[in-house]
C-alpha cells in the first residue's frame, strides 16, 4: 500500500501543470468566447416548449376548419339526419275557432307577410304537430284566403284596379315537414327581387302559381288561384302581389 | 238444485248467444270514419304516365264549388259532409241552417267564415246520425240529413246514383251534377288528387294520386273525364275525376279518380226541396 501512494504522488507530480490553466492562456494570448450564462439558457429552452403550444393550436384550427368545410358535403357526419313527416306522421289542429287571434299571433311571432287589411275571409286555419310529440310544431296551413287590395292603375297596367286572389299558405317551422304539394316548390323559374321564388302552372282552363319565400327561418309556401275571373294569374299581377305583401 | 244449475246454465247460454248476435249486427254495419282532421291514413303518393296521341276533356264543374267546413269532431267526415250539403242548399234556402249566410266579397261569391250557426248544425246533425267515435252507417246519413231537413220545414231526397261503371250510373250522376246537385259518395279506399296534379306535357300527362286506405264519405259537386287516344283514334284509356270536397286539409277541393285506386262503395244525389 506504501508503495502504491508513492507511486501516485510521482505521478502527479510528473503531471502537474507548472501554472495554472488561466494564467497560460493569459500569458499566450488564448481567448475564449465567453459561454453565456446558464439563466440565458433558460429562453430558448422555454422557446422551444412555447412552438409546440403553438404547432397544436395551429392544428386544432386547421381541423375544425377542414371539418367544418368537410361537414356540408357530408352531411351524415356529427349532423343527426332530418326526420321527415308526411302527411301520415302529422296531427292536424283546427285553429279557426280562434281566427283572428291566431292571425293576430302568427303576425306577432312570426311576422306573417300578409297584410291583415287586405284579407277578405279566411276558411280556416291550422296548427301542424307531430304524432310522435305533440310539442313539436312542424308549421301552420292557412287556407282559402280572399286577399285583395286597390293598385294605382294610371296607367293600365292591368285590367282592373283591384288585385283580388284565393290564397293558400303553409308556413313551415321545420324543414322535415312535407306537406302535400311540396314538391310543386321545388323548381321555380322566377325570381322576384331576390326575396320571392314563383312560377305559374297554366292548366287547361285554369292557372295556379306557386310563390316561395323564406325569413328568420320560416319558409313561406304560397299558392295563388283565381278568384269569380277577376284578377288573371300572370307574371304582372303575381308580382303586383308580391309587392304589397309586408 | 239440479233444476236451479239447468236454469243458470239456460241463462248464460242464451246471454252469450244474444250478446253474438248483437256484437255480429254491429260489425256487419260499416261506418264510414276516416278522419283527416286528425291525421289520416295515407298509403303512399303514386305517380301515373299516361301517354297519348290525342285527349279530350269534358267537365262540369257547379260554379259554387262545394263548402269545406268541418264539424272537428273526431271520425265526422260524414257529418261534414252532411253538414256543408246543408251548408250548399242554404244558397237557396236560408233558413236551413239558422244564424248563417253566404257572402259576396268584391262581387265574388263565398261560404263565408265558419261561424256558430254552423258548428249548431253540425252538432245537431252528430246526434241525428247517431255518429259516434267509430264514424256513422250509410242509414245513420240518410236519417240524420233527413230529420234535419225536415225539422226546418224542408224536404232531403236522397236518390241512389250507383250502377255498373265503377259501381256507379255515371250519366245518371253527370245529369244530376249539371242540374247544381250535390252527391255524397261512400268510398272504401280512394285516392285524392290536389288540382295541381294533373300535369299536361306534350304528349303525355303525369298524375298524382295520394292513395288511403279506409271508409270515407265525400261531398261530390262535379266531373271531368279525360279521354286518351292513340294515333289511330283508338280510345286507350278514360280517368273519370270526380271534383269533391274532401275533408282533406291540404286539398279540401280536390279530384277523387273513380277508375284509380278506388272502391264506391256507395253513392247518392242529395237535394233539399
Amino acid at each position: 500500500m506504501g508503495r502504491n501512494s508513492e507511486i501516485k504522488k510521482a505521478i502527479k507530480q510528473e503531471f502537474k501543470p507548472s501554472k495554472p490553466f488561466e494564467e497560460f492562456c493569459r500569458e499566450h494570448n488564448i481567448v475564449f468566447e465567453e459561454e453565456k450564462p446558464r439563466h440565458e439558457e433558460k429562453p430558448r429552452r422555454k422557446a422551444f416548449s412555447f412552438d409546440w403550444i403553438k404547432a397544436i393550436s395551429a392544428f386544432a384550427v386547421c381541423f375544425i376548419a377542414v371539418v367544418v368545410m368537410f361537414v356540408p358535403f357530408n352531411s351524415d357526419i356529427n349532423i343527426p339526419p332530418i326526420k321527415y313527416y308526411g302527411d301520415n306522421d302529422v296531427t292536424v289542429i283546427d285553429m279557426t275557432a280562434e281566427l283572428d287571434a291566431t292571425l293576430d299571433k302568427l303576425i306577432a311571432d312570426f311576422g306573417l307577410p300578409l297584410n291583415l287589411e287586405s284579407i277578405g275571409q279566411c276558411k280556416r286555419i291550422s296548427q301542424v304537430q307531430a304524432k310522435d310529440d305533440n310539442n313539436f310544431v312542424l308549421g301552420y296551413s292557412l287556407e282559402d284566403i280572399l286577399y285583395g287590395f286597390d293598385i294605382d292603375n294610371k296607367n293600365n297596367v292591368v285590367n282592373n284596379d283591384k288585385i283580388i286572389f284565393r290564397v293558400n299558405m303553409i308556413i313551415r317551422c321545420y324543414e322535415g315537414y312535407l306537406f302535400t304539394e311540396n314538391s310543386f316548390f321545388e323548381e321555380l323559374k322566377f325570381d322576384y327581387n331576390e326575396l320571392y321564388q314563383y312560377d305559374i302552372d297554366i292548366k287547361e282552363d285554369f292557372r295556379i302559381a306557386y310563390i316561395k319565400h323564406e325569413e328568420n327561418n320560416l319558409e313561406y309556401f304560397i299558392t295563388l288561384r283565381e278568384y269569380a275571373n277577376i284578377t288573371e294569374i300572370n307574371k304582372t299581377n303575381v308580382e303586383l302581389f308580391l309587392d304589397h305583401l309586408i | 238444485m239440479k233444476k236451479i244449475l239447468c236454469f243458470a246454465l239456460c241463462l248464460v247460454g242464451a246471454l252469450y248467444v244474444s250478446s253474438g248476435f248483437a256484437l255480429t249486427a254491429q260489425a256487419g254495419e260499416d261506418r264510414y270514419a276516416l278522419d283527416f282532421v286528425q291525421g289520416g291514413s295515407l298509403l303512399e303518393v303514386k305517380e301515373r304516365t299516361v301517354y297519348y296521341a290525342d285527349r279530350v276533356m269534358n267537365k262540369y264543374e257547379n260554379p259554387y264549388e262545394a263548402p269545406t267546413f268541418s264539424s272537428t269532431k273526431e271520425n265526422g267526415c260524414a257529418v261534414d259532409t252532411g253538414g256543408n250539403a246543408l251548408i250548399y242548399y242554404d244558397i237557396k234556402f236560408d233558413d236551413l241552417i239558422p244564424d248563417y249566410s253566404h257572402q259576396y266579397i268584391w262581387g265574388g261569391f263565398t261560404y263565408g267564415t265558419q261561424n256558430e250557426g254552423m258548428n249548431k248544425m253540425f252538432s245537431a246533425l252528430y246526434d241525428l246520425m247517431g255518429t259516434d267515435s267509430r264514424g256513422t252507417s250509410v242509414q245513420g246519413f240518410k236519417d240524420g240529413l233527413t230529420k234535419y231537413t225536415s225539422s226546418k220545414g224542408h224536404t232531403m231526397n236522397i236518390t241512389s246514383a250507383t250502377g255498373t261503371y265503377n259501381n256507379i250510373n255515371i250519366d245518371f250522376l253527370k245529369t244530376q251534377l249539371e242540374q247544381e246537385k250535390m252527391a255524397a259518395i261512400f268510398l272504401d279506399g280512394f285516392s285524392i288528387t290536389p288540382f295541381s296534379g294533373i300535369q299536361k306535357k306534350d304528349g303525355y300527362d303525369i298524375l298524382t294520386h295520394y292513395v288511403y286506405d279506409g271508409l270515407h264519405v265525400m261531398l261530390v259537386y262535379g266531373y271531368r273525364e279525360l279521354s286518351y287516344y292513340d294515333s289511330s283514334q283508338n280510345l286507350i284509356k278514360k280517368d273519370t275525376y270526380l271534383y269533391a270536397s274532401t275533408g282533406y286539409v291540404g286539398a279540401t277541393l280536390g279530384w277523387v279518380n273513380i277508375d284509380n285506386f278506388c272502391t264506391v262503395d256507395d253513392i247518392y244525389i242529395l237535394e233539399v226541396i
